[in-house]
């Protein structure tokens, strides 16, 4: 199959490279080995930045995100919430550090106010009383899973071909130049090799493996970053804690919950995610000095993600990006790093290299054009009010005159899960709960699985136990660290699923 | 011995306060919630050891008869089920599997999963056929309600006349006074009717129900809806509870107790962080951090205080009690042991 | 709050009323309206979800993880749209507003001869159940209690709470604690005033049941009667109240007949017999159909809304006062 681009990785750039290449008339092809969001685009805060975190010590970052920020929420306000940001400082923490903030905020254009500690804490109930200064920012929180959605969704009406569920496996180098791709497609959709023009590796975390397919280097490191995900909305807004940028900082208003993260570890590989019981203890008692509620709060779920680093460790190291060709190879574009709040502005820079190469004129319209016009979704049940902000334009494929909920922990529809297995998309019970948010409530998808996978079952041939066993071991993951009602949640699935259902025993 | 509290409503509970009352002691039972035995699939898993006469003798009722023995069945995703013992419904002779099954399901209701089900049949070598019934149940709407009157009855057995398997596999919709149904439906429609085995659903329910009535029937008092906030020690001794209930609170004086509390899924143990804990601040918790085993502990018998002496005159039984083979999704029968071994225990003290 | 103990074990559902009743009004069940509902940051737009349900404490009693289900969609309720407001419900406060009381007063035998005593019937047998009222007080003279029935004590407030009218509820406490400041002694026939009188206004009021218990009442009544449990009494006021119904007709002679689910909803409570009329009649209606399986003559309960809700089922239906009364 010849293609102009291939772009490598459905994360939030490779989406976004998708659609600007589209949006420029160019023809490609994007693939992703898992779903759509599989690597850090869904394993990450949900922050969307306005650039107050990077202030002082990575000013070329915050001032990137302080741009995007206001771009994303003109273009794609249906999946954004406008929740606001405050960064607050403790009695304990380095009293200069918050001068040097607000003149950091000044010098890279984050729009801050400082605003008085009763002000803060009117406006925030649950904000520790002790705290000592506290800022307004335009942080907001940001639905990965639907933004990235969005972006794939517009790329494919403006031309382009998005495969999830399909693998980079190898690559012939001739001339230096790729000149072939191998894929492997878990559903033989692609059956022959793809013969592209420019190849973008957007592969996140798996940068360098990718890059190793044509033998050429990409330099990341890895870094693992852990969240909590909290029962029920703890705060109104973004809450971060306003020190030199470190573990435990940040709360984010999510959905039904609030996330709280991160942490930060080296990483043995792009899948090496998981979250201790130490992340989870530590989270908590950090964040809960922002936000006393949280002690004892019930923990529905622990999640990890993998970010490529460049150049330093951990917190020092840079959150910009880079774009690189290829040592020894002319035609492939590798680019690493950055953020989900910059992932447009990466994918443009990233485009404008690609046109370049293609000697296509045409320039960038992302920032221009709106991700697709709200739908009109209006009616009384709250799974309703939902559909807009989940899916965007996407909402209007959506049936509302049956309203039955299949997950009721996140409210969803049964319709939802309908339309999205018409797209096709969806392979299995976690494709369908990044797209619906079935099973990612606190019950963790005891309740509403077996439903999802009987819709499932509808339309595709497909082994069930497996599929159960596959997405139930993951969600088991993440509560394995579960303290007090999650621990109770936890042994109510461990009585039906193994105890009745016998998924432990037939393997 | 005189008077005799029992707290906690489970398959622990009831069964130490029958074996109590039929002896003739005085008992009063004070519960509150939904037991686990209540989410059970009612089928009891393994062969209790010592008490499998009292057991029977125990369940024996006007309404569903009970199966015996080496048993299967299949859960309501078709995965295979073992137990030692079911309502007459839930299973077959182990080795008797039918060759052909219809699976009875009511579209978008998750009370049967048919196409799991039907894939999960073929696997295990079962011919599978699906019926589904025109008619509408919100998913929310326990089914057990849809099939309350007789037109829906008649409807079910007219559908069913129309399929050829060997047995039929429903969805657990009949609470216990209309267990009856299954079998005049079976007479009706010339086929083995099979109730899908069912966790969190009517057979738990049906189950408790019997036990509850059995109990009752013996003589003992049953507060229900009641909870015991704290427990009068005096030394090694039990010699009160207080009960609160609605807007009220009671002292009660007792000469006995078992405690059958159950586990952490019913607040029978609190969890502190990820620990068990005792609700009551008074006894010895063993093996704290496996919320699926520990629980109180006991020697000789009896129950243990935090600075280990050992109760004169409570016995602790069912899932508040530590026990090192209980495993997931099996309980029923260790947690009726467990009771026949308390009341022995306080019969000996 | 506790809704955040929830393990969606379903309990609550399998226990509820209107949820298991055929002509349910599309309610999500406790757990979607009291645990799911306040957890979404929209949840402005779910009207009149909350208002589904009798408060008949049947989900409370069913959670094993204890979580205060009626009081989470109270909470709801007192959020509540005035456009979302029921018609039913609207004229409830528009009769509060004219006389007091939810339904309008039919009454007429008011005692104002300054004993220390009030009987405070309720609204129901103020209004639509006179006769109810009538038969209490005679039972409470012929036990030797005498009583005032005043004209000026007006509508307890419960109904409002549970409609979402909280302010007015508050105003008709100020009116009553007046009136009540000239008792040493409150009794009440409805489960439901006497909750809200304790609990609200904190004063020990005392049901028609726990008078009862202490003074050894003789019943002349032939035939095999059921119980109606009230929900409000239960699962209310206290469970030890509701055992002792049973056993004060048992004592004064009355043959009766103990059915399973006689403590279950009769339908009319929370605000569904004015708000939902149809689904509150639905399960009166099944609820009646039972009893008429065991032949029973009749149904004693002990709660105003239970003898309205049933009675209209074409079923006997005596309150506790009625079947104890002197002469009937
Ligand atoms: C813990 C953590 C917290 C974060 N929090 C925030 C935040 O709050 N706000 C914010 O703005 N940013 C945040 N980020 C950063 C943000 O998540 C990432 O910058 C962004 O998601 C990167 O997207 P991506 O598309 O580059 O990579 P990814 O999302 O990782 O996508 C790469 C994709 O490539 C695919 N792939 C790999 N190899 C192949 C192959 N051989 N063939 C086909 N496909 C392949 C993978 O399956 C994967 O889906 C966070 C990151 C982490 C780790
Ligand atoms: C989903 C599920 C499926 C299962 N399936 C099976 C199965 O198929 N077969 C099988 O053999 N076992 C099964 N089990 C296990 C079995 O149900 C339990 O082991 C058994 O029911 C325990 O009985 P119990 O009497 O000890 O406790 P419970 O049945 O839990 O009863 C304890 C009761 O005491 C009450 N209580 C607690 N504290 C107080 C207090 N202070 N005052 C008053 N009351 C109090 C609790 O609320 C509870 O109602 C299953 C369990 C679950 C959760
Ligand atoms: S109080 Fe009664 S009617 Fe209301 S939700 Fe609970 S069980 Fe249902
Ligand atoms: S009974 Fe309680 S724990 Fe169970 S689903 Fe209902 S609210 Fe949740």
């Amino acid at each position: 199959m010849r293609k102009d681009v291939l772009i490598i990785g459905g994360g939030a750039t490779g989406a976004g490279i998708a659609r600007d290449l589209a949006l420029r008339g160019v023809d490609c092809l994007l693939l992703d080995m898992g779903d759509f969001c599989h690597g850090a685009s869904g394993g990450n805060h949900g922050l969307l930045h306005s650039g107050g975190r990077y202030v002082v010590k990575d000013p070329g970052s915050a001032a990137e995100c302080a741009v995007e920020n206001t771009v994303l929420k003109r273009i794609a306000p249906f999946c954004i919430e406008d929740t606001g940001g405050l960064f607050v400082s403790l009695p304990e923490d380095d009293p200069l550090f918050a001068d040097r903030f607000k003149d950091a905020c000044r010098s890279t254009g984050v729009p801050t106010e400082e605003i008085g500690a009763e002000e803060a804490t009117s406006s925030e109930p649950g904000l520790n009383p002790l705290a000592v200064r506290c800022f307004r920012v335009p942080d907001g929180s940001v639905d990965p899973f639907s933004l990235v959605q969005a972006n794939i969704c517009d790329a494919r009406e403006a031309g382009a071909l998005a495969l999830n569920h399909c693998a980079v496996t190898g690559m012939t180098v001739e001339d230096g130049r790729i000149v072939r791709v191998d894929v492997q497609d878990r559903r033989g959709r692609l059956s022959s090799p793809i013969v592209p023009e420019v190849v973008v590796n957007a592969s996140g975390a798996w940068v360098a493996d990718v890059a190793g397919l044509a033998a050429c280097t990409a330099r990341a490191g890895l870094d693992q970053g852990s969240m909590l995900v909290t029962y029920g909305r703890q705060c109104r807004h973004v809450i971060n804690r306003l020190r030199e940028p470190s573990n435990g900082d940040i709360a984010v208003p999510s959905h039904t919950s609030t996330v709280l993260g991160t942490t930060s570890r080296p990483a043995r590989s792009p899948d090496d995610s998981a979250v201790t019981r130490e992340d989870v203890d530590f989270l908590l008692r950090e964040t809960s000095a922002l936000l006393p509620s949280l002690r004892g709060c019930r923990i529905v779920r622990a999640y990890g993600g993998v970010r490529p680093l460049l150049g330093g460790n951990g917190r020092e190291a840079s959150r910009s990006f880079s774009i690189t060709r290829g040592d020894a190879v002319d035609n492939l574009v590798s680019v690493a790093g950055g953020k989900l709040t910059t992932y447009r502005l990466m994918a443009e820079k990233v485009s404008d290299t690609v046109c370049d190469m293609l000697g296509n004129s045409s320039g960038c319209r992302t920032h221009l054009e709106a991700l697709g016009p709200p739908a009109d979704v209006e009616g009384g049940s709250i799974a309703l009010a939902r559909l807009r902000r989940k899916y965007g334009r996407m909402a209007s494929s959506i049936s509302t005159s049956d309203t039955r909920v299949i997950c009721s922990c996140e409210q969803v529809l049964r319709s939802e899960v309908t339309a999205v297995l018409k797209t096709g998309d969806a392979l299995t019970l976690a494709d369908v709960m990044r797209r619906t948010r079935a099973g990612m409530g606190y019950c963790q998808g005891l309740d509403c699985t077996l439903s999802v996978l009987e819709l499932m079952m509808q339309g595709a041939k497909m082994d069930p136990l497996l599929a159960l066993r596959e997405f139930l071991r993951e969600r088991e993951h993440g509560i394995s660290q579960a303290s007090g009602d999650q621990l109770r949640q936890g042994l109510l699935r461990e009585h039906v699923l193994n105890g009745v259902y016998g998924m432990g025993e037939m393997e | 011995m005189s008077r005799v509290l029992v707290i906690g409503n489970g398959a622990a509970g009831l069964f130490s306060s029958w074996l109590l009352a039929r002896k003739g002691q005085e008992v009063v039972l004070v519960g509150r919630g939904t037991p686990s035995t209540s989410m059970s699939t009612g089928c009891i898993r393994t062969r209790p050891e010592g008490c499998e006469r009292e057991m029977a003798e125990f369940l024996v009722n006007e309404h569903m008869p009970w199966a015996v023995g080496a048993r299967a069945g299949l859960s309501k995703i078709g995965t295979p089920f073992r137990c030692w013992m079911a309502p007459s419904h839930s299973t077959w002779k182990y080795g008797e599997a039918p060759g052909s099954v219809t699976v009875v399901s009511i579209e978008g209701h998750p009370a049967i999963h048919v196409r799991i089900a039907s894939s999960l049949l073929i696997a295990q070598g079962i011919r599978a056929e699906h019926l589904s019934l025109p008619i509408a149940v919100p998913p929310e709407v326990p089914l057990t309600a849809a099939f309350r009157s007789e037109g829906s009855w008649e409807l079910l057995a007219k559908a069913l006349r129309t399929t050829s398997s060997d047995a039929v596999l429903l969805p657990a919709m009949v609470p216990l006074r209309e267990y009856g149904r299954l079998d005049a439906l079976e007479r009706q429609c010339g086929r083995k009717v099979l109730e899908a085995v069912t966790p969190l659903g009517p057979p738990g329910l049906r189950l408790t129900e019997l036990m509850h009535a059995r109990a009752a029937g013996a003589g003992v008092t049953i507060w229900d809806g009641r909870r015991v906030t704290a427990l009068d020690i005096k030394g090694d001794t039990v010699r009160g509870a207080t009960v609160s209930g609605g807007s009220e609170v009671k002292e009660v004086a007792t000469d006995a107790a078992v405690i059958a509390t159950g586990g952490p899924l019913v607040d029978g143990l609190n969890i502190k962080g990820r620990e068990l804990d005792d609700p009551f601040g008074v006894f010895q918790v063993a093996r704290s951090t496996d919320a699926l085993r520990g629980g109180y502990a006991s020697r000789e018998g009896m129950m243990v205080r935090v600075d280990g002496r050992r109760m004169a005159n409570a016995v602790a039984a069912g899932d508040c009690v530590y026990s090192e083979r209980r495993d997931h999704g099996s309980g029923l029968a260790g947690a009726l042991d467990s009771a026949r071994m308390a009341v022995m225990a306080l019969e000996g003290a | 709050m506790n809704e955040d103990r929830c393990i969606k074990c379903g309990s609550c559902t399998r226990a509820c009323p209107v949820l298991n009743d055929p002509l349910g009004p599309g309610f999500p069940g406790p757990r979607g309206a009291g645990v799911d509902a306040p957890r979404f940051p929209e949840r402005d737009s779910i009207g009149q979800i909350a208002l589904m349900c009798t408060m008949c404490h049947a989900c409370e009693w069913a959670c094993p993880s204890g979580i205060s289900l009626t009081l989470s969609m109270l909470r709801l309720r007192s959020g509540l749209n005035e456009a979302d407001r029921l018609p039913g419900h609207r004229r409830m406060m528009d009769n509060i507003a004219s006389c007091g009381r939810t339904v309008s007063t039919e009454f007429k035998g008011w005692r104002e001869e300054g004993n220390r005593t009030l009987y405070f019937p309720g609204c129901i047998g103020l209004g639509r159940l006179t006769h109810l009222t009538e038969a209490a007080s005679s039972l409470l003279t012929a036990l030797g209690v005498s009583h005032d029935i005043s004209s000026a004590a007006v509508c307890c407030g419960s109904p409002l709470l549970k409609i979402g009218a909280t302010g007015v509820a508050e105003d008709l406490r100020r009116r009553n604690m007046e009136v009540f400041s000239r008792y040493d002694r409150v009794i009440t026939s409805c489960p439901g005033c006497t909750n809200q009188l304790r609990e609200v206004y904190g004063i020990r009021a005392e049901h028609m049941v726990e008078v009862l218990k202490g003074s050894d009442p003789r019943s002349k009544l032939d035939g095999r009667w059921a119980l109606q449990v009230p929900c409000h009494l239960k699962r209310g006021l206290s469970p030890w109240a509701a055992d002792d119904m049973a056993s004060v007709l048992v004592a004064a002679g009355v043959d009766v007949v103990r059915v399973p689910g006689e403590d279950c909803c009769c339908g009319g409570g929370g605000g569904m017999l004015a708000g939902f009329p149809e689904t509150s009649s639905s399960i009166a209606r099944n609820k009646v159909q039972m009893y008429r399986s065991t032949g029973v003559d009749g149904i004693i309960t002990a709660c105003p809304f239970c003898s309205l809700n049933l009675g209209r089922q074409g079923i006997r239906v005596l309150d506790i006062g009625e079947a104890l009364a002197p002469k009937r």
